[in-house]
């Protein structure tokens, strides 16, 4: 398979502003490594501000102006790292597209989602109105939404929220993009809803053979979507491997955590407490010594607040950075 | 958000709220006689008419004559059309330039922003009457300089009102999505900022329309705006001052269709809001 998005030892910064208090540079991402195969679905998982989104936006060159951004992101052998706007917004929506997590504020409440779907064509293959609009109703007729029933002349407030991230992602599906990014493309919605969306983003990944980037907190979105999977924490990647491995056999504390926080489905109201990960996500402006996740850990030791754990390989295209990894909370 | 208003709710909502409908009324009036203004007023607006002057309202001069025997409604009608062309061009001019600078000021931020703003702060900084006096002193009184001048200090307001606004709107998450589809910063200013703040500007512009109109009415009363023998309703009122005690009506008139035409302006521009931004009016 061959590599379409390859982003290498990936830092992003942000320098200090006026008036946050003491403190350096705020580092969101330590050297992040992420590859995606032509059509290959990865995943990345991690709690809020581990830093995922802002791998998406790396990629996407959508990251805030005041960000630092060091490293390599290659496209299919071209770089985008110090691409200009111009050239940037040339790629965005063509090669990559994206699913927001919002549908309610993705979509322009004044304009209808036939002229939203496609304006991307207009844009970047100077379709004429007439065939993009043409356009644009097949592909809202291929995420769901028939033109006989959703008429291309609706507003976005006339759609619940499932079928505005139908909309979202007809939108991303316009250009035929290689790589489809999804930004927590369920978490707005409605449990029920939910899993019609992943298997509707599933589907038409497969079909057109694009690769995804699907981003989630919750390890079952991931485990139904992916074929590999990264795990974040505060800016680094801290397990990856393929799906099934990885949840075979996992081997950082910090998934294993992620796992047991997992409300358990079919034990609603047994009782049972959900567990959590005690303590907090280091402050990304402090500096960096040891494991990032030492301070949290079950099974840290005085090495881990020392040294910082390279990726070592754990099992078949599986790597960890910890230490002490596997499925023992006392391990030797 | 404020949802898409469609024209019909636009007018459902209108005809309900009593101040767009007395705004829109007398501001309708008011364009509908500078259109008449410019094919036919009853006389004359230059003929003088020496043995017939400071007539009182009459039959045949309905808002009687001035020192020179010139009919007073002729004068008013061709006054409103100049001051509505005043006030048109000027706006105009306000947002041509301003609406530009703010919406570059909102997309890119940084120094272009900075320039911009303190741009707005230094003319902001000038009473505006005054520097109108100055800018006609300098380059001469006359229609043409006082339009500059109104003009030049509408475009710091617009430049701030859509830099405010457009910030917000660049805020959005669909802003965002639109980067993500490729879009450029001017397509996005084009089709998601502007539509997004069309309903402030349009309010914003009626609101500088009536101020046009009143500096335009201040500028001709010193001598500095329309000149003769073009009447306007600035002029009309200082030519009267002396005789406010035995013509009562070269005062009265003029005076009223200012009063009007700025109270309809305002009017308008209240239920403008009301009816294009359903979030004001629940804030109140």
């Amino acid at each position: 398979m061959s590599v379409l998005l390859d982003i290498r030892d990936l830092v992003v910064e942000f320098p200090p502003a006026h008036g946050d208090g003491p403190g350096g540079a705020a580092r969101v991402l330590h050297h992040v490594d992420l590859r995606v195969g032509r059509g290959e679905s990865v995943g990345i998982v991690g709690e809020s501000g581990c830093g995922k989104s802002m791998t998406a936006l790396a990629a996407m060159g959508l990251l805030p102006v005041s960000a630092d951004v060091a490293g390599s992101i290659v496209l299919d052998g071209a770089e985008l790292t110090g691409l200009g706007d111009g050239a940037m917004s040339r790629i965005r929506g063509r090669r990559m597209g994206m699913v927001f997590q919002e549908p309610m504020s993705a979509l322009n409440p004044v304009r209808t989602i036939g002229d939203q779907v496609a304006e991307g064509l207009r844009l970047h293959f100077r379709l004429p109105p007439g065939e993009a609009l043409e356009r644009a109703v097949a592909l809202l007729e291929r995420v769901g939404l028939p033109s006989n029933r959703f008429s291309p002349a609706l507003y976005p407030h006339q759609l619940s929220g499932g079928q505005r991230q139908r909309v979202v992602i007809a939108i991303a599906l316009a250009c035929g993009p290689d790589l489809l990014i999804a930004d927590e493309p369920t978490t707005a919605l409605d449990v029920t809803i939910q899993s019609q969306i992943l298997d509707l983003i599933a589907e038409v990944t497969a079909e057109e053979g694009m690769a995804l980037l699907m981003i989630s907190h919750d390890l079952g979105v991931i485990a139904e979507t992916t074929d590999r999977m990264l795990v974040m924490y505060a800016g680094t990647v801290v397990e990856e491997g393929p799906t099934t491995e990885v949840f075979a056999h996992m081997a950082h504390p910090y998934t294993r955590g992620l796992f047991a926080a997992m409300p358990a489905r079919g034990l609603i109201g047994g009782g049972r407490r959900l567990a959590t990960i005690p303590g907090q996500v280091p402050d990304p402006r402090a500096p960096r010594v040891g494991c990032p996740f030492a301070p949290r850990c079950p099974r840290a030791r005085e090495r881990c607040r020392i040294d910082t754990p390279a990726a070592d390989p754990f099992g078949p295209g599986h790597t960890v950075r910890c230490f002490y990894p596997g499925r023992e909370e006392h391990a030797a | 958000m404020a949802e898409a208003a469609s024209l019909r709710e636009v007018f459902v909502k209108g005809v309900r709220s009593g101040a767009f409908l007395l705004g829109g009324t007398i501001t309708a009036v008011f364009v509908i006689v500078a259109i008449v203004a410019i094919f036919w007023t009853p006389w004359s607006y230059t003929a003088m008419d020496i043995p017939d002057r400071l007539q009182a309202p009459s039959w045949q001069h309905w808002l009687g004559t001035d020192q020179f025997g010139r009919d007073v409604l002729s004068m008013l009608m061709k006054g409103t059309h100049n001051s509505v062309l005043v006030a048109v061009v000027a706006v105009g001019i306000g947002m041509g330039v301003g609406v530009p600078l703010g919406s570059l000021a909102a997309a890119r931020r940084g120094w272009i922003d900075e320039l911009v703003m303190r741009f707005s702060d230094f003319a902001f900084a000038f009473p505006f009457l005054l520097s109108a006096v100055m800018i006609t002193a300098l380059f001469g009184p006359g229609a043409v300089n006082s339009i500059i001048a109104i003009g030049i200090f509408n475009i710091p307001v617009f430049a701030r009102v859509t830099r405010g606004s457009g910030m917000a709107v660049w805020q959005r998450d669909y802003v965002m999505a639109a980067r993500a589809a490729g879009k450029g910063e001017a397509r996005i200013t084009v089709e998601h900022v502007l539509p997004n703040i069309a309903s402030v500007l349009i309010v914003q512009a009626t609101i500088q329309f009536a101020l046009a109109i009143l500096g335009e009415a201040a500028l001709s009363y010193l001598g500095l705006g329309t000149q003769p023998p073009q009447p306007s309703w600035g002029k009309m009122l200082a030519e009267a001052q002396t005789m406010a005690a035995i013509a009562p009506h070269l005062v009265i008139f003029p005076g009223l269709a200012i009063v009007f035409v700025v109270l309809g302006l305002n009017l308008f521009g209240d239920g403008l809001r009301d009816v294009l931004d359903p979030r004001l009016r629940r804030a109140r």
